[in-house]
């Protein structure tokens, strides 16, 4: 299975960028795990309570993206801890081939440090790394451990068929990470989107199949309409950072703002951009002017018509 | 009404939030009796969740430092003076990063575009502030001796090409601004000395280019303070130089007592009262304006007007009297809300905000 790197993080003293891309990734991809990081940042509070790291699975149409969120074991030089999201992604035609090592991925990706990208970068000179293409990687099952010797021996025939309409939830746990890996190997289908270590409040905004949410017992079975209502409409109300009209626009009506010059000068350049006013009424009485002559032309056919 | 915080990242930015949460997160903890509180829609349960949120920033419940942030993030806010709302502001927050991104584009690429769409709503935020708050590691300004560093190592060069360009785009536009000077309380002492005199001179020297900017428009309301998301001896900081002359020093600050914030509310009391002010002129004009009006739509008023209304099927110029009445009613009452926080704000903001003039 061919993959390649991708690390979203910051450096001593550069700012939270992409530094590790793969190549041929569409900006759209790219946006898409922009905003799962930026999920996991405003929950990492909560996420961070688990001694597991956060996991997710995106299908993206020209790859598949296994990537996990937390600290980096770096600091700043302002001496604030660096986070990241730092993974694989695996192009479309290994996608099956993903699935099929996903269960030996899972049960590994925290002890051998299988999706992190900064283990094998030098911290003091990742300052000049910004958008670095990563290269392909390898992953042979021939030369991986027993476990997935053992594991493979244990691939039974597909017992159930994950809905593809509802989400299965499992819990962000350890328990929930051998559920997840069950639910992987017994499904029939490709690569489905799944995310190990989130909120409710995050699942709004992704199509997650298999969900391991914080403070939710595994209840293996598809109960998202059983969710309390209270907990599904938990999203912080307060910080606006996904929709870029909105939070330029203001979020509330404030009845200030009618004093505000800034608004008055915004309608002053929407005016401008309207036509003018001789444009307008010639826009109008062009084209009653213009029929005119047509119901013209059409009397003189008609009389020309009715003459013998 | 819109406040946005400029400055390169680890300026301050977040801690800021943190201090405001202190100081004004409840209303018992300040004497103005002014307190903040995050605007949310109700039910009762959503308005406790936005509150957690706020409060997630208190130093005093972790002692340690808020994360970086990753995304430009808008926080509604309503300021209340003795439980009534006096108004309302969105506090916008970014990645500090962004500043120093601006001329860092390559040419064409899909994530530089990320980054442009960032610049883009960034400028857009600032575009649209009424209150811009220039924030600067205080630290940054005295560590180094050449001025031109100092000014280039904490962003000040960058918020003064921004802010040029702003001016000439926007020459008429009233803004105010503070300069806020982040971690006072670990420079020297010299810089300390006389309430932070030589510190904030050396505050104004370095942004030179905003003084020269206030002084030249008349539509500018400028102001600097030393602040401090802890205050005096409650952090510690280890700086240890590195030889590089990229990067000269590392720190790290670590809070060692109950963090008793300065001079924080003094800057947010600033933006808005030098906002609310503003409001208040234009208010007034609008009122003059609607008073106007009002006068040369009665002189149309009768029983012809009435007719030709009618037949125009347009309404007739009681109707539009009475449309402008209102809103000229409106317009007082408005004002009447927020006009008597004014000089309260200001008359507080001022205790520790050097206005520059």
């Amino acid at each position: 299975m061919i993959y390649r790197e991708l690390l979203y993080s910051r450096s001593l003293s550069r700012d939270y960028r992409w530094m590790i891309i793969p190549p041929k990734v569409s900006l759209e991809s790219l946006k898409t795990l922009n905003q799962l990081y930026n999920l996991y940042d405003e929950h990492k509070h909560i996420l961070s309570k688990s001694s597991l790291l956060p996991l997710y699975c995106l299908n993206c149409p020209e790859a598949t993206f296994l990537v996990s969120c937390g600290l980096s074991n770096h600091k700043d030089k302002e001496g604030r801890d660096i986070y990241c999201l730092q993974g694989i992604s695996v192009p479309r035609e290994y996608r099956r081939h993903l699935w099929f090592v996903l269960p030996w991925i899972l049960a590994n990706y925290d002890s051998k440090n299988l999706l992190n990208v900064w283990r094998n970068l030098d911290f003091s000179g990742a300052d000049a790394i910004v958008r670095r293409t990563s290269g392909d990687c390898f992953f042979r099952t021939d030369e991986l451990d027993e476990s997935f010797t053992e594991m493979k021996k244990g691939w039974n025939p597909p017992s159930e068929k994950l809905s593809t309409q509802e989400s299965t939830y499992v819990s962000f746990n350890e328990d929930g990470l051998k559920e997840l890996s069950h639910l992987i190997v017994s499904a029939y289908h490709d690569c489905i989107d799944f995310a190990f270590g989130v909120t409710p409040a995050m699942t709004k905004y992704f199509n997650f199949k298999i969900i391991a949410e914080t403070d939710i017992r595994s209840k293996r079975s598809n109960i998202k309409n059983k969710i309390p209502e209270g907990i599904a409409s938990a999203t912080p109300p307060s910080p606006v950072g996904y929709d870029h009209e909105q939070t330029i626009a203001e979020p509330f009506d404030d009845p200030i703002s009618r004093f505000d010059p800034r608004k008055k000068d915004k309608i002053h350049r929407m005016n401008l951009l309207r036509e003018n006013s001789s444009a307008r009424l010639l826009g109008q009485f062009l084209p009653r002017f213009l029929s005119l002559f047509k119901i013209r032309e059409r009397l003189k056919r008609f009389n020309g018509s009715n003459q013998p | 009404m819109k406040v946005t915080m400029v400055g390169i990242s680890g300026s301050g930015k977040t801690t800021y939030m943190s201090s405001l949460y202190e100081t004004l997160g409840d209303a018992g903890q300040n004497d103005a009796g002014f307190c903040l509180a995050p605007r949310s829609m109700q039910p009762f349960d959503k308005a406790i969740l936005s509150i957690g949120d706020f409060s997630r920033f208190s130093l005093a419940d972790t002692f340690s430092w808020p994360d970086g942030t990753q995304q430009t993030t808008v926080w509604p806010f309503t300021v209340f003076y003795n439980s009534k709302p006096v108004t309302y502001f969105d506090w916008i927050d970014y990645r500090g990063g962004i500043l120093t991104e601006i001329t860092d584009i390559p040419d064409s690429n899909d994530t530089s575009e990320i980054t442009k769409s960032e610049i883009s709503d960034l400028a857009s935020h600032i575009e649209l502030s009424n209150a811009v708050i220039l924030v600067v590691d205080a630290f940054v300004l005295t560590y180094y001796s050449n001025i031109k560093e100092a000014r280039h190592r904490s962003g000040a060069r960058r918020i003064h090409e921004i802010f040029t360009t702003y001016s000439r785009v926007y020459p008429n536009r009233n803004l105010t601004f503070v300069i806020m000077l982040t971690k006072a309380d670990t420079v020297d002492s010299k810089w300390k000395s006389d309430n932070y005199a030589p510190l904030i001179e050396r505050g104004l020297e370095v942004f030179n280019q905003m003084v020269s900017l206030c002084k030249q428009n008349p539509a500018w309301q400028g102001g600097i303070v030393p602040v401090s998301a802890v205050g005096e001896g409650n952090a510690k900081r280890t700086v240890v130089p590195t030889g590089d002359v990229m990067h000269p020093f590392k720190s790290e600050d670590k809070i060692i007592g109950f963090p008793a914030p300065l001079n924080a509310e003094h800057v947010l009391f600033y933006c808005l009262g030098q906002t609310l002010k503003q409001m208040k002129v234009e208010a007034h004009k609008s009122i003059k304006q609607r008073e106007k009006e009002l006068s040369e739509v009665l002189k149309k008023a009768g029983l012809v007007n009435k007719i030709w209304s009618l037949i125009t099927r347009k309404p007739d110029a009681e109707s539009i009297a009475r449309a402008i009445l209102e809103e000229k009613n409106k317009d007082y009452e408005v004002l009447s809300q927020f006009e008597p926080h004014i000089e309260p704000l200001l008359n507080k903001a001022l205790e520790r905000v050097r206005r520059i003039a």
